[in-house]
């Protein structure tokens, strides 16, 4: 708690009004008393002077007193000086009721001479002045010892907690006033009267009671944050959902396949549709037939077409199967980091205002890539033609190839003939086939067959060629197709498993979700009972500083409870929910409570008291009341008040009351009153 | 033949032109009885049956004697062939014959032209003659070394391998090889008695692949390329069928073989030993494949406490595939499959690298064979 408290507004009270100091050294035993005596040193020492203010275990305190009377310590205490020729003090603080023994350490001192370096304080819990009997006994002769009693049943009931806060807090002023004031003297630092060692103390504090007031702030605080989680109004935009199609992509191999929305007018291609975009699969092997040099023969596209056959075979057996793992191990890669993305997009909305639409929001825009996964579909083109009857029937069509040489070779056969019906009978018989009769359309009639029959054949030739290469291509197209076909196949079923364990993670986070809004909203969010044991500063008091802090709490609370679910994943739990809230918002309330001065919950509590004066007269009358039965002298003993500076003025015209400021939470007045061994019950 | 013995017949008669030749030895031989024009017939038959046994001979002798029997027959059967020309054929019938009987009819067609009609006739008669389709090719690379085969070692350890082959893409039942070789013992000594290259870098390796074809590996791997003709095998098959040998070869580590930490074989001493460990494997069956004509390298994985060496390979034949979702590519620029060669991974397809090597894999490289 203090840290606010000593950053805000007791920065001005522990800037150190002094330059030279005696060691403090603090000896606890095991006891509650002990125990509270050190929390609140410890609360109440500023760092800088952490050097010279040294808490330890009782039996250790003769280790200490070597080291802070060593040479080298003042050393170590560096911007801080040594009052030269000054003991150190050595506070103990022990517990001696029910029959407890004085410390070992203690009494092993007490059998020693007294040691002009060290100043023995005794804070002793007692049942009354005969538990410390045999101590008080040889107080006498120690000169350098001096013994506060204090118990828990006095004129007031005390508890240890108060008791402790009391008693530091006379250690902590008394020292302070004697390193800072001029004329050194340690029995004024600490009240003490005359030659006598022995005093008891009385007590008063007042404030709030901080463990009731914390706990019903936090609740209250818990249950406007709830409130606020389920107003309808959405925090925050949902982000970008992540694209279906890029993560289909993902799952592609990068190496061969590229997946591509279908330019306009192009040929049905093998692809997935995935909500309302058509993506193509492409695979880039191929490249177009190219007919032989040689057009004599079919030895170059025979070969062309048994390196597609091959291919066909080598994807079928090796490629398809090796993409289908990369799938796979995509697939299964993928799933793991859309489940770790929903996790970092569920998270907590930037202000506690709608934060279950927001969630709600947030599942949705998550909900709409996966749904789109597991419903994705092949496209029309229903895997195209069928390789083998393609492949077989280029194989025909490459047989059906003639041979140009053979074509040529019979034309030179058939032109021979032709030629030698004009010409065998010109040379031969002497007549001329131009004579007339049929002969001479024999000659023209063979002339022009043999032209055409030139253009034919060609022609002929080209054509068959053109069908056998269109005939490779298109095995050649539908062997990829099939391959290509194959994968789009896999890679819809992979995608679509996906989508569909993706979809149920979110239904059970959404099931989640609906369970924590149903038990939130059936929680009352009501602080249990309890009693406000400090009765001065009631509820009013306490909500009249903290009431317009409220939307503060709220805001960092918020962000420390969103901290506290911070992990890989936002627990959607609502159990888990409310005791991160609840714990939060008791530390940022205990956190504001403890940094609020005693000052403001007394101007709360003012209308109730009338006035502060009063406030401040309560607690010396506490404090004057001894912690222990006694007979009490009509003579007022000294209170020492510690609190706030501004209160320096109500103490105008009380008698034996000084003023002494620390950074304490409370006001807080101790008495010290000189023991009066007869009068002691 | 009947068309080229034809055509062959026409050019030296009627070309050249051969028939009055002919015609002068008729008129020459002629005598009572035995008039010009029978006599000028038995010449043009004679002329013709003396053809078309010439051309039967040399066809005979040349090419189904010679080396290339297979291919030049086929190709000189390709130049000649009627498939797609037999309107040409029957064209030329009806043209010629038409033509031939018009003069005829009106009498001024000479009678050794008739011989020159009846040759065209009988050439382009083959109207309803069919040929045979051929089938595709195997695509098998051609291997690396002098396809001569060697004598059979007489001497030598006789081995005997047993191997699971599956066919690529069979995923029901493997084929079972089994093979006996004879290893030379001077082979297997002298490379026992070579200096090991050093393990890193890792491409020293290849250097018993390099080093390590012996003339019993030769005969390994002509074993392979035959047994791909007789059982018309792919390409893809032929690899197959190698790294099923080399799995079938026990899996043993260099401290049982060789007693030592690390240790590499040279071919020959897995085979002789029929036992080896994961780059011994690799190495055989890259030694053997290489020398197939196949494109091959040693993939290796670095698993970063351990390492492991199997093969590398790229389907050369298949030159339309790009490089798969597994592949590697080596330093000489080109992507390999990888391929396990030991019996002990279960993975065995090409390209399927074993789950754990995925999982603990830091690094692939891949290093040619070239």
């Amino acid at each position: 708690m203090p840290t606010a408290w000593v950053d805000g507004v007791g920065r001005s009270l522990l800037e150190p009004r002094f330059q030279q100091v005696v060691p403090l050294l603090a000896g606890f035993d095991d006891s509650a008393f002990a125990k509270a005596a050190r929390a609140e040193l410890k609360l109440l020492t500023p760092p800088q002077l952490g050097a010279v203010h040294l808490g330890c275990d009782l039996a250790e305190i003769a280790t200490q007193i070597k080291l802070v009377t060593s040479a080298g310590y003042r050393s170590s205490i560096t911007p801080l000086d040594l009052i030269p020729n000054q003991a150190a003090w050595c506070c103990c603080f022990q517990d001696l009721t029910g029959g407890r023994p004085l410390a070992p350490v203690l009494g092993e001192a007490l059998q020693q001479k007294d040691d002009d370096r060290v100043r023995w304080v005794l804070f002793l819990k007692v049942h009354d002045s005969g538990d410390a009997a045999a101590l008080l006994q040889r107080l006498e002769t120690k000169s350098s010892w001096v013994v506060f009693l204090l118990g828990e049943e006095g004129e007031l009931n005390r508890d240890v907690n108060l008791l402790a806060e009391g008693v530091v807090c006379l250690m902590l002023a008394g020292w302070e006033r004697f390193c800072a004031s001029s004329d050194l003297s340690f029995e004024k630092s600490l009240l003490l009267q005359g030659p006598q060692r022995a005093y008891v103390l009385g007590v008063g504090s007042n404030g709030i009671d901080l463990p009731y007031h914390r706990d019903r702030w936090s609740w209250r605080v818990a249950a406007a944050i709830a409130a606020r989680w389920r107003q309808p109004a959405a925090g925050g935009a949902a982000p970008e959902p992540p694209d279906a199609g890029g993560m289909l992509r993902y799952m592609v191999p990068k190496r061969g396949y590229t997946l591509a929305e279908p330019a306009a007018g192009d040929a049905p291609r093998p692809g997935l549709i995935i909500g309302n975009v058509e993506l193509d699969l492409a695979w880039g092997g191929g490249g177009e037939f190219r007919p032989p040099r040689a057009v004599s023969t079919g030895d170059g596209m025979r070969h062309y077409l048994a390196v597609v056959q091959d291919t066909a075979n080598f994807l079928r057996a090796v490629v398809f199967p090796n993409t289908r793992r990369f799938m796979q191990l995509q697939a299964r890669s993928l799933s793991e980091q859309a489940k770790r993305s929903f996790d970092r997009q569920l998270i907590l909305s930037p202000a506690p205002e709608g934060l279950v639409a927001f969630l709600r929001k947030r599942l949705a825009s998550l909900r709409e890539p996966c749904v789109r996964a597991a419903h994705v579909r092949l496209n029309a083109f229903a895997g195209g033609a069928d390789f083998v009857a393609l492949l077989a029937e280029a194989h025909r069509r490459i047989e059906a190839v003639p041979s140009l040489v053979s074509a040529f070779l019979r034309l030179a056969l058939i032109g021979v003939g032709l030629i030698w019906l004009f010409v065998g009978p010109l040379v031969w018989g002497g007549t001329s086939p131009l004579d007339g009769g049929l002969g001479q359309w024999v000659f023209v009639g063979a002339m022009i067959l043999l032209a055409v029959l030139l253009v034919a054949v060609p022609a002929s030739y080209a054509f068959r060629m053109r069908r056998a290469i269109r005939a490779m291509e298109a095995a050649r197209r539908a062997m990829i197709d099939a391959h290509v076909w194959e994968v789009c196949g896999h890679l819809a079923e992979q995608f679509r498993a996906l989508g569909e364990g993706l979809c149920r993670t979110l239904d059970q986070k959404e099931t989640q979700l609906e369970a924590l809004v149903r038990d939130l909203a059936a929680d009352r969010w009501q602080a249990p009972a309890g009693t406000n044991q400090r009765m001065q500063f009631g509820d009013g008091a306490v909500d009249a500083v903290m009431t317009p802090k409220l939307g503060h709490l709220i805001e960092v609370t918020y962000t420390g409870f969103g901290q506290r679910l911070t992990g890989d994943e936002l627990p959607l739990n609502a159990a888990t929910w409310k005791v991160a809230l609840l714990q939060e918002a008791a530390a940022q309330v205990e956190e504001l409570l403890a940094a609020t001065r005693f000052d403001q919950f007394a101007d709360g509590a003012a209308p109730m008291f009338g006035n502060r004066r009063d406030l401040l007269t309560r607690v010396i009358e506490d404090a004057r009341k001894p912690s222990l039965l006694m007979d009490r002298s009509a003579v007022q003993p000294p209170v020492v008040c510690i609190g706030p500076p501004a209160w320096e003025s109500e103490l105008n015209d009380l008698v034996s009351v000084q003023l002494h400021f620390l950074a304490t939470r409370n006001l807080v007045a101790v008495s010290v009153r000189p023991l009066d061994r007869e009068s002691t019950g | 033949m009947i068309f080229l013995t034809a055509l062959i017949f026409t050019v030296l008669l009627f070309v050249v032109p051969g028939e009055l030749l002919l015609h002068w030895l008729a008129r020459w031989m002629a005598r009572p009885g035995l008039e010009e024009w029978i006599v000028l017939l038995l010449l043009n038959v004679f002329v013709f049956v003396l053809l078309f046994v010439s051309v039967r001979f040399t066809t005979v002798v040349i090419f189904d004697v010679g080396w290339e029997r297979g291919r030049m027959t086929r190709r000189l059967a390709e130049l000649l062939d009627v498939r797609g020309w037999r309107w040409l054929n029957l064209i030329g019938l009806v043209a010629v014959g038409t033509g031939a009987a018009i003069l005829a009819l009106e009498g001024r067609l000479p009678y050794p032209f008739w011989f020159l009609f009846a040759a065209i006739t009988l050439g382009l008669f083959d109207l309803l003659g069919v040929r045979e389709i051929v089938p595709l090719p195997a695509v098998r690379p051609f291997p690396r070394f002098d396809p001569a085969p060697l004598p059979a070692e007489a001497y030598g350890k006789r081995v005997s391998f047993t191997w699971e082959f599956w066919r690529a893409g069979q995923t029901d039942r493997p084929a079972i090889k089994s093979q006996e070789f004879i290893l030379g013992d001077d082979e297997y000594s002298q490379a026992r008695s070579r200096e090991r290259f050093p393990r890193r870098p890792v491409q020293e390796y290849l250097k018993y692949v390099r080093l390590g074809f012996s003339p019993s590996i030769q005969r390994v791997t002509e074993h392979f390329r035959d047994a791909s003709a007789a059982d018309r095998l792919s390409s893809i098959d032929e690899v197959m069928n190698v790294v099923g040998f080399a799995r079938g070869i026990e899996y043993r580590t260099d401290e049982e073989t060789r007693d030592t930490g690390d240790y590499a074989n040279f071919p020959i001493e897995t085979l002789y030993d029929q036992a080896g460990d994961c780059e011994d494997h690799a190495i055989l069956a890259a030694t053997v494949l290489h020398n197939l004509g196949h494109d091959v390298g040693l993939f290796h994985l670095d698993l970063g406490a351990s390492g492991h060496l199997a093969l590398g390979y790229r389907p050369a034949g298949t030159t339309m595939l790009p490089p798969g979702p597994f592949c590697e590519r080596a330093d000489d620029g080109r992507e390999y499959y990888y391929v396990e060669t030991v019996p002990t991974a279960a993975a065995s397809g090409l390209g399927e690298i074993d789950d754990q090597f995925l999982r603990d894999m830091e690094k692939q490289t891949v290093f040619a064979v070239t």
